[in-house]
């Protein structure tokens, strides 16, 4: 049996923070990754993606090994929101960064809805803080006034608003809606060995950097001799003994036999689903020397709701000139009447409103005319919270992968409190269509005209009291004091704005709390 | 409702197996022939079907880029490249006597002509018809003339509509937060 002071499931932005922490302290870590390879700066697979049209499969799972069986009504597929490889889905992610606002903590509350979380704003702040330092976020509350207090500035200046941003900044304020430039962890300016950014616009696979992959911070773990990364290896169970030692069962993708990994703390960071999955397949309801955990591991899964509004307008706009966004307004986070239904952050997309047929269906001329309209159009993005219920969780589907562990059911069907939001976004999408002046508006419908955004929380959600949540507030399982879940799976609720920012800042704050306890 | 669930099962088996089959008959696959460095004749031939192709003035470094990497890197386009070639610069000698290369823009999308009837097949058995009598054009539009669709999507046609550059290219950060023109 092989042995390390912490072992880690996933090398996501969760794990891999932690295990970037833990090393530079001088701890040993061995961290479990399902998925291949996926090389960093992400140059090859710009090459091959954007220059020619290459979808590498080196660097996905097959079939056996990754799918979720879904149930509900959920439009999309979340199969296809989150990546299962080295770095985990923020290798792919929109890198948008701010801050969970303070009433989203205690909606409960403030509001009579939804749970509170165990911790405060003011408890993750100076976490907050040292996560924009370690991802480098480009950011500025000068003209955000609805942002939260913050005790140290953003380590770098902020992207400007685009040229039609202001265009329509101009219009939305004379109606007094305000916009804002985007946090975002993209280096404006060289940062922290990243050069600065030269507006490629293809961040999904940065070639050079700027946008923030975990696997920046991963190498040089790996770098310094004590950090150790399993690639294609699958942790079908973690379990603890009689004597309260923890280990984890895992097999190499492509191996016969399973292997044991005994660690002084396991930290499971798999994402939302897998996580959850992981943690239903080592629960002492199936083995008895399975995980003590309670009835709530799978419960409250939550997804944003992200509607999408086309905008076309007369003048030609260019849209479509930066890779991210610039441009977003927190002024309907906290929105009179909250409870009802729940905040919406809103966004112009950078990209323009492309056709629904793939350019490869299309003439020379129509790819023309198309690009002609896509350069006056703009997508507003609606960023909706959304509520836990019944009828949204993650199970164990009758699927099985190929060691014969079930693959997870997701179900998901969206709740009154989701369509309450949805009226909402339709006055704020009208408000801005009549601000704005389009000569076309159409918003997308409030059951099949949504996703996640890529954001999958809950799950395994933080609390003070057992009984009602599988983790502590450092993301320690209650039972068992050497066993962490980490990462959005934690969270209590989704709050309005992404995810990302909060699951690193909250992975900081874990990391110090088992520094100070090894 | 095991039986109910065989049924299923079966059904959708036959159903993959013979959707599959159709389709390889509408959509034929590449050859599995080997990579390899393309030749410069094959390159200035699809080269001069780009620019007729595509019919607007563009730069064509990145297409003869896109070629060369997917002949070298993937299995059966070198083969289909070649292939290609030789069947446009034995049309052009038939009716004009020349290269392709040296036939004038008129001729060239003359010579073509079979790919622009083939986009224009949008039912299914005219595309049942094209891939079982125009097999190798078939061929020739999925993996030569559609790519080169996308990629002018991507590339060229941003600048004939105004832009100054197109993703994927170091844009900088001063242009875009100024007024276009």
């Amino acid at each position: 049996m092989s042995q390390s002071t912490v072992a880690i499931v996933g090398s996501g932005i969760a794990g891999v923070t932690v295990a970037y922490r833990l090393v530079n302290a001088g701890h040993d870590v061995e961290i479990f990754e399902k998925g291949p390879n996926y090389p960093y700066p992400h140059l090859p697979q710009f090459r091959e993606q954007v220059l020619y049209q290459y979808t590498n499969p080196i660097y996905h799972l097959p079939t056996d090994l990754q799918q979720i069986v879904l149930s509900g009504n959920y439009p999309a597929d979340p199969d296809e929101e989150r990546y299962l490889g080295l770095g985990g889905s923020a290798t792919h992610w929109g890198a948008i960064t701010p801050r969970i606002p303070p009433p989203d903590f205690k909606t409960h509350t403030l509001y009579g809805y939804g749970v509170d979380w165990p911790l405060s704003y003011d408890d993750l702040e100076p976490y907050y803080c040292d996560a924009e330092h370690l991802i480098g976020v480009s950011g500025s509350d000068a003209n955000n006034p609805f942002a939260p207090r913050r005790s140290r500035p953003y380590p770098l200046p902020p992207f400007a608003l685009s040229y039609d941003d202001r265009v329509l900044a101009e219009r939305l304020q004379a109606r007094g809606i305000l916009l804002q430039t985007i946090p975002q962890a993209r280096t404006r300016l060289a940062y922290d060995d990243r050069p600065g950014c030269q507006n490629f616009g293809t961040c999904d696979v940065c070639p050079i950097g700027v946008r923030y992959s975990p696997t920046h911070h991963l190498i040089r773990a790996v770098r310094t001799g004590r950090c150790k990364v399993h690639l294609n290896a699958s942790v079908r169970r973690v379990r603890v003994d009689e004597r309260g030692r923890a280990q984890l069962i895992y097999q190499a993708n492509d191996a016969r036999t399973e292997q044991e990994h005994a660690a002084k703390i396991i930290i499971v960071a798999a994402g939302a689903i897998e996580s959850a999955r992981l943690l239903l397949l080592s629960s002492s309801d199936r083995h008895p020397d399975g995980l003590k955990l309670g009835d709530h591991v799978g419960r409250h899964l939550t997804f944003h709701h992200n509607w999408r509004g086309d905008l076309r307008y007369k003048e030609n706009f260019f849209t479509g000139t930066t890779g991210a966004a610039t441009a977003q307004t927190h002024q309907f986070i906290d929105p009179p009447g909250r409870g009802r239904y729940g905040g919406v952050r809103l966004e112009f997309d950078a990209r323009g409103v492309f056709p629904a047929l793939p350019f490869s269906e299309h003439t020379p001329r129509e790819v023309i005319e198309e690009l002609q309209v896509a350069r006056r159009s703009r997508i507003l993005r609606f960023h909706a919270e959304s509520l836990e219920s019944a009828k949204k969780f993650v199970a164990l589907s009758d699927t099985r992968d190929r060691f014969g562990d079930p693959f997870p059911q997701v179900h998901y069907e969206s709740s009154a409190f989701d369509h309450g939001t949805y009226g909402l976004v339709q006055q704020i999408f009208d408000k801005f269509a009549s601000a704005t002046g389009p000569e076309h508006a159409v918003l997308g419908g409030v059951d099949d005209g949504y996703f996640s955004g890529y954001h999958h929380m809950g799950t395994c959600r933080m609390g003070t009291d057992a009984r009602e949540s599988v983790v502590d507030q450092f993301g320690r399982v209650h039972a068992h004091p050497n066993v962490f879940v980490i990462g959005s799976s934690n969270f209590p609720s989704p709050g309005t704005v992404p995810p990302t920012l909060t699951i690193t800042a909250l992975a900081l704050r874990t990391a110090r709390y088992i520094l100070d306890r090894l | 409702m095991a039986t109910s669930l065989g049924f299923r099962w079966l059904k959708g088996r036959i159903h993959l197996g013979l959707g599959g089959r159709v389709h390889r008959l509408t959509d034929p696959d590449l050859d599995d022939t080997p990579t390899g460095i393309i030749s410069e004749q094959a390159v200035d031939t699809l080269r001069a079907a780009t620019q007729a192709f595509i019919g607007y003035p563009i730069e064509t470094e990145h297409y003869t880029d896109f070629f060369r990497w997917h002949a070298d890197t993937l299995r059966g386009y070198k083969t289909l490249y070649e292939r290609c070639a030789a069947l446009l610069n034995r049309l052009a000698r038939e009716r004009q006597g020349l290269a392709y290369v040296e036939c004038d823009a008129m001729w060239r999308r003359k010579i073509l002509e079979p790919v622009f009837q083939i986009r224009r097949t949008y039912g299914f058995l005219e595309r049942l018809r094209s891939g079982l009598v125009e097999r190798d054009w078939r061929r020739f539009d999925l993996y030569i003339f559609r790519p080169v669709t996308v990629l002018f999507a991507n590339t060229d046609a941003w600048r004939l509509v105004g832009y100054h550059g197109w993703p994927g290219t170091p844009r900088g950060l001063q242009r875009y937060t100024q007024p276009p023109g």
